[in-house]
């Protein structure tokens, strides 16, 4: 193992790490520039996940996505959590780690959801305080991602864009840009996704998500990761490259999941739609 | 991180503001209020949506109740994943309508309070036993097959809705203890297999083994190992070994002699527990059986299913 980071090349591409896989990753080393890992997934009681994890760090950059650092929540930050994760990022040498713009429990309840947050400049102070205490105890760069979202709030006062970008710059954090959700929520809310890409802080991008999601019967757009990426996300990932390329690229796979040759197809579309 | 033109403003925000810890609090509770039922569907309770949270929320496109509702699906659907992942054969025994009812009457009432989803399933093992056990011991209790609504004893959080299905009792039980035999494999650390040196072996015999953690033997009458899913009643019925491997976890059938060896190699000497076992097979020759037992002992130690001596 090492300490030091293990950087990402500016243009590559990479994948979710799925327990799906672990058995073809280590048979084949398949050609992937980089894994990205659930966090929670391996720093709970089983040993089992960390076992594959060593496995596939030995041979690839992995960085740590996380999924309950409740960073808008209002309970106290899970220091315990912090310092698994910490050794965790550093007994793999990870560059970075990320979690969602979002809140995920509440009254000491974990919801395992990530829940919305009203895009108030008000919640902007607590937020990026919250997330530099996050990113001062993880000792790495730490990126913050949009969500989706399905509804929006009275109390909102900013476009979703500009609420990220002050976190951001409040904080002083990375960015991790998924053009799935922007598309989503773009489409939930109605607001051009174009003009949310355009106020991007892409010197801020550590990297970028894509994923497949769903129409519901009531025309929303859910973000269940259970398919392929959808021809109007390319758009917008093509854009996005246009704006803000090269950066590192990861397909999100949750549900659903198909072989590692599927998903390495899908991300072989997303170098033909950056030409 | 590239500097910026204009540096940041330290964040000194040391409270929330009050109105997102109350819309947090409202937003949160909500969505761990148990799902309703509507034609025959699990659907969010929106009844129930407190009037302050409901106002909270733009009531555009397919509005406010619907938006919100998404989220309470998808709290209950993750959840309910999660359980049907851990206790696979038990959903598929009782139904995966009535596992997610059993599921949503176990939660209740319960706090998640884990980063790990995963140990939201942690105490779900202990109050399905004591469920099924109370009704097995039930005076209407009758024959193997005697389904769960036909016993009496349905107490418990988990009674009420166990007492309404028409499944064997002992097809519930063995896909509990299957399930639950896997989930504390998983969850168990790796020992590598043991080899004792003589001396070591002198005092197993003595003394008795220290199982592998993770490793459990369960005996069935039902298919619950078949690959394909179905639960059929066997002719005969079989012990598997399940245990945690180097990189997972593993099952392997094994034979009424060397599954009545490990059953008592874990309650006594491992020299009491081979004379018991050859005691109950008189009409093998002793020299046979000897032979046998020592086969069995040392599967057992190159398996890994035996990892020390017992103090």
């Amino acid at each position: 193992m090492t300490n030091l980071a293990r950087r990402l090349p500016p243009d590559a591409l990479g994948l979710g790490l799925r327990p799906a896989h672990f058995s073809e990753i280590h048979g084949e080393m398949p050609d992937v520039g980089f894994f990205e890992i659930i966090a929670e997934n391996f720093l709970g009681v089983a040993e089992l996940p960390r076992v594959h994890l060593d496995r596939v760090a030995a041979g690839y950059p992995v960085v740590a996505h996380n999924i309950s650092l409740n960073l808008l929540g209002t309970d106290p930050l899970d220091t315990r959590y912090l310092e698994r994760l910490r050794w965790l990022i550093r007994r793999h040498g990870m560059p970075f780690a990320t979690d969602h713009l979002a809140w995920t429990s509440s009254d000491g309840e974990r919801h395992h959801d990530l829940l919305p947050v009203p895009c108030s400049a008000s919640l902007v102070p607590w937020a990026a305080a919250r997330v530099r205490q996050v990113q001062d105890a993880l000792g790495v760069p730490f990126g913050i991602e949009n969500p989706s979202t399905y509804l929006r709030f009275a109390r909102d006062e900013l476009p979703e864009w500009e609420f990220v970008r002050r976190v951001a710059e409040a904080a002083d954090c990375g960015l991790l840009l998924d053009v799935n959700n922007v598309y989503v929520s773009s489409v939930n809310h109605g607001f051009d996704p174009r003009a949310y890409l355009a106020a991007v802080p892409w010197e801020r991008v550590l990297y970028v998500h894509i994923a497949g999601h769903t129409v519901r019967p009531d025309g929303l757009r859910h973000d269940t990761h259970d398919a392929a990426v959808a021809p109007a996300v390319w758009e917008l990932y093509a854009e996005a490259w246009r704006l803000g390329g090269p950066f590192p690229t990861l397909l999100e796979w949750d549900d659903r999941i198909p072989s590692l040759e599927v998903l390495r197809r899908e991300l072989a579309i997303a170098v033909e739609v950056r030409r | 991180m590239t500097p910026l033109l204009v540096p940041p403003e330290p964040p000194e925000q040391r409270e929330p503001p009050t109105w997102w810890v109350q819309l947090q609090s409202a937003f949160g509770s909500w969505l761990r209020t148990p799902l309703a039922t509507r034609d025959g569907a699990r659907v969010a309770p929106v009844a129930s949506i407190d009037p302050e949270l409901s106002a909270a929320i733009v009531d555009d496109g397919p509005g406010a109740t619907a938006r919100l509702a998404l989220y309470h699906e998808q709290y209950w659907a993750r959840l309910f994943m999660v359980f049907q992942a851990a206790f696979r054969r038990v959903a598929r025994a009782v139904g995966y309508w009535s596992f997610n009812s059993l599921v949503q009457a176990h939660l209740a009432g319960r706090s998640l309070d884990s980063v790990d989803l995963g140990d939201a399933t942690a105490h779900f093992y202990p109050a399905m036993r004591a469920a099924l056990d109370a009704m097995r011991h039930s005076p209407s209790s009758a024959g193997h097959e005697t389904s769960l609504r036909e016993l009496s004893r349905v107490g418990g959080e988990l009674g009420p809705v166990l007492g309404t299905l028409d499944v064997a009792w002992s097809l519930v039980s063995q896909a509990l203890a299957v399930d639950e035999a896997e989930r504390r494999a998983y969850r168990a650390p790796f020992e590598a297999a043991w080899e004792p040196t003589p001396p070591e072996r002198e005092a197993l015999l003595k003394r008795g083994v220290r199982a592998a953690p993770g490793f459990s033997l369960v005996k069935t009458d039902w298919s619950l190992f078949d690959a394909g899913g179905s639960q059929t009643r066997l002719p005969d019925p079989e012990h598997i070994v399940v245990h945690r491997m180097a990189t997972g976890v593993g099952s392997q059938r094994v034979d009424a002699v060397l599954a009545r060896l490990l059953s008592l190699a874990a309650k006594t000497t491992l020299a009491d527990a081979m004379a018991r076992v050859g005691a109950a097979s008189p009409t093998v020759e002793p020299a046979a059986m000897a032979a046998l037992l020592n086969n069995q002992v040392e599967r057992s130690l190159q398996a890994g299913w035996w990892v020390g001596i017992r103090s």
